[in-house]
């Protein structure tokens, strides 16, 4: 980022017209002369000019003032000792400071031409002759000076309009970054694809968004018709056309609705055209902005879901409700009708519509319990505890089963804030289909280990069976209600369980346990925040 | 416990009516049926059965209401057979000295013991009750006859054992009970107070 500024540098303020409200520096002229008399003399017709007049007494001290200082001009003596005027000149040219600085000789005796020559030659701009006429120098000075002054003037406002075009160059620049960072924001947004696209609808650029969203390669799809991204029977109706000529009309189009991906897959998208003009109003392209909405519309769906589950769930509790009169008047009539009929196909029949009338009964009940809000009321408990009750509850179940019930506890403390009435009913569940999954000696085993879940500390027990274990089907659709593998039962177990768990924050799922039966895992945080 | 029972009954439904007559009956019950909530009140009170049975939707009331009435007046055992169970409800009538409470449908394997778990209780019930009178009394009693020896102890002149000891006298020699003696003395403080 380094290497440009922020703001130009404080240039030197420019020229306001003449002199008076903004007094030039004094011009430095340098007069050389061997002799003080005639410097004095030349001091004297000089000093009118205002300017600041420099005095060297010899080439060399001459030398080193303009070492110094910057000269408006130099008026210097041809006939010097040790070193002459033109040898002085000679010096002065060959620096590269004072390359350019005017040099007036001064001599004393009228000089043949060929040393005015080489006084030319040797750059300078003029010759005074002695006797010095006090009018003619002063003029001369004058000119020279004023030369001097247009020149740094000029360079002046030279350096000022550079400073100028810098500042340009540094806006001009700093546009320059800024566009290459915007550029690179586009480049680099990854849950937007944003596409130009040029008048007729062909990409123009490709940012990383829209790569991830449609799948093509910026290299692949620029120069492409945007019409692919839309599905076939969109474009019968030249889908691509109207929306483009949407948003030319209107400056911006916008759309929920199907797109296509490369690999043909489709997904529910956002989509915003934008027309682009130009300063002068021309159309130059369009901005395209689309957002990949299959998440939102997948968690639309799932609100959906959940409410018409929701819905279901109270009129279904209500159904098994009201059933419950119904069912008494036929759990009466059948009662009457058993006392009075003798043994008999009446009294077979009897017995079959109690059967059923109580499966009816256990299921409603069910689905009631599985539609009904769990409400826990949570205090510490013994999980193993819990767990026992509801094996000593299933003594009904694994009648006539030999069935072991091990604990592999760990030395664990399972005391858990969990609500003690419906974590039965969870393991009633667990062990109720566990019981009725074995096949001759059964052995269920409960394995507990620590664990946490989102930070907090968990228990992990993995309830095994060794019963011939589940399909990939049942795998996935266990916890779905009124899923079941059994002619009788309800399909509600481990939907309940599964409600139960999520109902204390835990985890419930089919684990993947080294056994060949099922193995159903559960996840429990010790405490309920 | 008793094992023929006089049940009041409140059932606005045939079919149940005859169902509820005839197994409690089988039971070895004599049963009275009502058909409204009114009705089972005035039955109660004319009869006083040794249990009540309702229905909680009756077609005047609800059966709890009905059997508050009835309990008002004669405390009884109450048992509730309802279609509902929702905590609330379930809640009121245990406030309301309901006893069993039974979810439809029921069969006479679930009336049966429900009845007799709502006798029982009721028996323990009153049972507590009738402690709890007896302590009350007793504790009255005490008040008294601690009332009674304080005046003998400032009147006579006496101390505590000596003035315990003469009121056990005068209850000897009456023939009285000691809180019965104590009552007399106290009353005849007030008398004596009430002249001055």
């Amino acid at each position: 980022m380094g290497g440009w500024r922020l703001s130009p540098p404080p240039w030197p303020s420019p020229l306001k017209g003449e002199g008076n409200e903004y007094p030039m520096a004094k011009a430095n002229i340098l007069l050389v002369d061997d002799q003080p008399g005639k410097l004095l003399s030349y001091q004297a017709v000089l000093a009118d000019l205002g300017e600041n007049l420099v005095l060297a007494h010899s080439g060399r001290e001459a030398l080193q003032r303009l070492l110094k200082d910057e000269y408006a001009l130099i008026l210097l003596d041809v006939v010097m000792p040790e070193m002459d005027g033109f040898e002085t000149a000679q010096l002065i040219r060959q620096r590269p400071r004072t390359q350019y600085t005017p040099i007036i000789f001064l001599t004393a005796y009228s000089t043949n031409d060929i040393d005015k020559m080489r006084g030319y030659e040797l750059g300078a701009v003029d010759y005074v002759f002695a006797p010095v006429i006090p009018e003619i120098l002063r003029a001369k000075v004058q000119v020279f000076v004023e030369l001097y002054r247009n020149r740094r003037e000029l360079s002046q406002a030279h350096e000022q309009l550079e400073a100028e075009v810098s500042e340009r160059e540094f806006v001009q620049r700093h546009a320059r970054v800024t566009e290459e960072r915007f550029r690179l924001m586009v480049e680099n947004v990854r849950d937007y694809a944003i596409i130009m696209l040029d008048t007729q609808g062909h990409v123009a650029t490709w940012n990383v968004g829209a790569e991830r969203m449609f799948g093509y390669t910026a290299d692949e799809i620029t120069g492409q018709h945007f019409s692919r991204f839309m599905l076939g029977e969109d474009l019968e109706w030249d889908k691509a056309e109207k929306e483009l000529q949407a948003a030319s009309a209107e400056g911006r189009f916008e759309d929920e609705n199907l797109r296509l991906r490369k690999d043909g897959s489709r997904f529910w998208a956002s989509v915003i055209v934008t027309a682009l003009h130009d300063p002068g109003g021309k159309l130059v392209g369009y901005a395209k902005i689309v957002r990949d909405l299959t998440e939102r519309k997948r968690a639309e769906e799932k609100a959906m879901q959940a409410e018409r589950l929701a819905a279901i769930g109270q009129m279904t509790a209500g159904l098994a409700h009201e059933s419950r009169n119904s069912l008494q008047q036929i759990q009466a009539a059948v009662e009457m009708l058993n006392r009075r009929l003798k043994p008999g196909f009446e009294l077979e029949m009897v017995g079959e519509i109690q059967k059923a009338t109580d499966r009816l009964h256990h299921m409603l009940e069910n689905i009631r319990g599985y539609a009904a809000p769990i409400n826990l009321d949570c205090d510490v408990h013994d999980l193993a505890d819990i767990w026992s009750e509801a094996w000593r509850q299933l003594a009904p179940v694994r009648n006539g089963r030999e069935v072991d019930f091990v604990v592999e506890r760990g030395g664990m403390d399972l005391h858990c804030q969990v609500d003690a009435f419906t974590l039965e009913q969870l393991f009633r569940n667990i062990l109720q289909n566990a019981v009725e999954a074995v096949n001759g000696k059964g052995r269920i085993e409960v394995c507990c280990a620590e664990t946490d879940l989102n930070g907090r500390p968990a228990v992990r027990l993995a309830f095994r069976d060794n019963g011939p274990g589940l399909s990939p089907d049942q795998r996935r659709r266990i916890f779905d209600p009124f899923f079941t593998t059994k002619s009788r039962g309800t399909g509600l177990g481990m939907a309940i369980a599964r409600r139960i768990v999520d109902a204390h924050g835990g985890i419930i799922a089919v684990g993947n346990g080294e056994t060949t039966g099922t193995e159903i895992e559960v996840v429990l945080p010790r405490g309920q925040t | 416990m008793k094992s023929s029972l006089r049940i009041a009954v409140a059932e606005d439904e045939s079919v149940m009516q005859r169902y509820l007559q005839e197994t409690l009956t089988n039971l070895g019950h004599q049963v009275s049926m009502a058909g409204t909530g009114k009705d089972l009140i005035d039955k109660c009170k004319a009869e006083k059965p040794e249990l009540v049975i309702t229905d909680i939707r009756l077609p005047d009331m609800n059966g709890l209401d009905a059997t508050a009435a009835v309990y008002q007046d004669a405390p009884v055992p109450i048992v509730v057979i309802s279609a509902f169970h929702d905590t609330d409800l379930v809640e009121r009538a245990e406030r309301d000295h309901v006893l069993a409470y039974l979810v439809k449908p029921i069969k006479q394997q679930d009336l049966e013991p429900a009845i007799s778990i709502a006798m029982s209780r009721f028996k323990e019930f009153n049972g507590m009750r009738e402690e709890a009178d007896s302590l009350r009394q007793a504790l009255e009693d005490r008040k008294i006859i601690e009332r009674a020896k304080g005046l003998l102890m400032k009147r006579a002149g006496l101390d505590e054992p000596e003035a315990f000891r003469r009121l056990q006298k005068l209850a000897r020699d009456k023939n009285q009970k000691l809180v019965e003696i104590a009552h007399m003395i106290v009353t005849a403080e007030e008398a004596y107070q009430a002249a001055r």
